[in-house]
């Protein structure tokens, strides 16, 4: 059994390095001479860049708060998230996400279409019939800010990204000087419950946990979002448990299976449920997920 | 029936008691002989409780009953695969095969669909199932007698049927879909007393009774006609075999989802092993198909613990290698 285990490690090792170099990390940008640099290093013509597609909702709301809303022809909606700013309903749709109606998009002949994770196999397939396409998938809260420039960068106007950046650089200031005068609480991330599934280092709720101070328990769990038993749930005891997607009938759920009354957080009631865009969705909102995170817990 | 024989079944046994007391030790948290024996002692009001809060919830409330869920599922389903197969006289029936795997699909997609807790998974599974079953038999009787090559064709159909819509709602369930997918692949993780409670009762009751018409089954091998010429209640026993059988692979599926292979390959195995004595054979599985689901779902939470693996992986990917070679090294001799 301990063979058996150390080669279970040894695969699960070999899983986490080969995914790390191929998802490599390459941050959106604009070149000196002009070309957009998109998440999987491929350059892209900028020039005559007026009607934009969207296919992701957190490139959707980054365009908003970067000034440059007004350039959107068609937007693939979330089908079980919300989909923000309400100004999204009076956009053409071309589908959601994962569905998207490639038929639709040709017939807004867009300039240039903003895809990612979860719309790739569209953007893709828009790619092949010759339309300029941009991946972005920012790995970390950093990067989705930093793009709203490169948004800004790409119409020649920087100026609302500037000031929305500076907005949430008080925030996420004034959510830092209070995790200094507090001891910090531990947490865990779920985003389902039957495997329970958890949200692992690296994750974009990984980094919301921590920017709002507290200490993602299920870091050490090996791989990205790990399913993992609930025992070792009852082992790690976190302070608090936060639902997320399917997750979120956890309140319910705990009637099913009375263990989750063992947790420290179910019998003190720190069971939280923030909205999905908030904790998942890598936009400029996650910063006011943060702040709200950090007011009700350390307040 | 030779000695031999029963004494397999008593080792066997005897190694299987042996086995849950070692996986009681295993898991992602690191509790051993000593403490699970003074949690033991202490239920039994023997001594004091000397190991940790987490140590004892996890040792009584997770993994206990999850052990007893993975004996039962696994003594289901491979008790019902060897049932199917006399009864259709067909090597390659397994206990999903009137229907029942893509009904419990259908139930568990039709639960999400309606954005319902993950606990109504398992129920909407459960009656479906059980509905599809009633139809399948009602549907599938010729005068007086249930004719099987119907019934067989008519799951294949409403499988069909079943199948087009489970893909259609998964396919506009968006992003969050994984979470019943994962859940059908099988998974042990949230036994609990209160569910291995109200499982075990029907579940030993059944397999007791499908054990009891070994005799009957034998005769079935020879041909439904042949059976009845020896004096076999032909269309009673089918009726009870086939009812048995599919309630107790429901519930079995309301608690553990759709686990393959067991009920296909653990009977198979013990048929090349021993041969096709059902006196011996269904015993034999009952408890080989307990033994199998326990070292399975053991793998499946310790192996890169503490992440788990679906169970569903792990039955194929280790009975489907011992499988194969069992059956080139004994091809001759096959049924």
């Amino acid at each position: 059994m301990r063979k058996l285990r150390r080669f279970g490690l040894g695969l699960a090792l070999i899983f986490t390095l080969v995914l790390g170099f191929a998802s490599g990390s390459f941050a959106l940008e604009i070149s000196t001479d002009g070309m957009l640099i998109d998440d999987l290093d491929r350059e892209i013509q900028m020039t005559n860049v007026s009607r934009i597609i969207s296919l992701e909702p957190a490139i959707t709301e980054s365009l908003y708060f970067s000034g440059h809303f007004d350039k959107l022809v068609g937007v693939a909606k979330a089908a079980m998230s919300g989909n923000w700013p309400a100004e999204v309903d009076e956009i053409e749709s071309v589908g959601d996400i994962q569905n998207v109606n490639v038929e639709k998009v040709v017939d807004l002949k867009p300039d240039l279409i903003l895809g990612s994770g979860m719309s790739r196999k569209g953007l893709d397939q828009l790619a092949e019939l010759g339309y300029r396409t941009a991946y972005v998938d920012p790995e970390s809260i950093e990067e989705v800010i930093d793009n709203l420039l490169v948004y800004g960068a790409i119409f020649n106007d920087t100026q609302q990204a500037e000031q929305e950046i500076a907005k949430l650089t008080d925030l996420l200031e004034e959510v830092e000087g209070n995790i200094e005068v507090k001891e910090p609480k531990t947490a865990i991330f779920l985003y389902n419950l039957k495997p329970v599934m958890a949200f692992g280092d690296g994750s974009i709720p990984d980094q919301v946990l921590a920017l709002a101070g507290l200490n993602n328990v299920a870091r050490d769990i090996a791989g990205n979002n790990p399913t993992f038993s609930i025992e070792k749930l009852l082992d790690l005891d976190p302070d608090y448990i936060f639902f997320a997607m399917r997750a979120k009938s956890g309140l319910e759920e705990m009637k099913d299976n009375p263990l989750w009354n063992e947790l420290t957080a179910v019998k003190e009631g720190h069971c939280l449920i923030p909205p999905t865009e908030h904790v998942l969705r890598p936009t400029p909102r996650l910063i006011y997920g943060i702040y709200e995170i950090n007011q009700s817990i350390y307040q | 029936m030779d000695k031999k024989k029963w004494l397999v079944l008593l080792i066997i046994s005897l190694l299987l008691v042996f086995t849950c007391g070692y996986v009681l030790t295993l898991g992602s948290v690191e509790i051993t002989y000593k403490e699970i024996g003074n949690i033991l002692l202490h239920r039994l009001g023997l001594n004091d409780l000397q190991v940790s809060r987490t140590a004892q919830v996890i040792i009584e409330k997770v993994r206990f009953p999850r052990i007893i869920m993975a004996l039962l599922v696994g003594s289901t389903l491979a008790t019902a695969g060897v049932g199917m197969q006399a009864l259709f006289q067909n090597p390659m029936a397994d206990p999903y095969i009137i229907g029942i795997s893509s009904s419990a699909s259908f139930g568990a997609v039709l639960a999400f669909t309606l954005q319902l807790a993950p606990g109504y998974y398992g129920v909407f599974a459960f009656v479906l199932s059980l509905i599809t079953a009633s139809i399948l038999y009602m549907f599938s009787k010729v005068g007086k007698k249930s004719s099987v090559t119907i019934l067989l064709l008519m799951g294949i159909g409403l499988s069909a049927l079943y199948g087009s819509i489970t893909s259609f709602m998964i396919y506009f369930a968006g992003e969050d879909s994984f979470s019943v997918i994962v859940w059908l692949m099988g998974y042990l993780g949230d036994a609990t007393w209160q569910k291995v409670g109200l499982a075990s009762i029907p579940i030993i009751l059944g397999i007791l009774v499908i054990n009891f018409f070994a005799r009957d089954l034998n005769m079935f091998l020879t041909g439904e006609e042949e059976a009845c010429y020896l004096g076999v209640n032909v269309e009673l026993t089918k009726r009870i075999i086939l009812g048995i059988s599919t309630l107790i692979v429901s519930i079995s599926v309301a608690y553990g989802g759709i686990i393959g292979f067991v009920g296909l390959v653990v009977p198979h195995i013990f048929r090349l092993l021993i041969g096709n004595d059902h006196r011996i054979l269904l015993p034999l599985s009952s408890i080989g198909g307990a033994f199998f689901l326990l070292i399975s779902d053991t793998v499946a939470r310790t192996i890169i613990a503490p992440t788990e693996i679906p169970i569903g992986i792990i039955t194929s990917a280790t009975g489907a290698p011992f499988f194969i070679y069992l059956l080139l090294r004994r091809r001759r001799v096959m049924l």
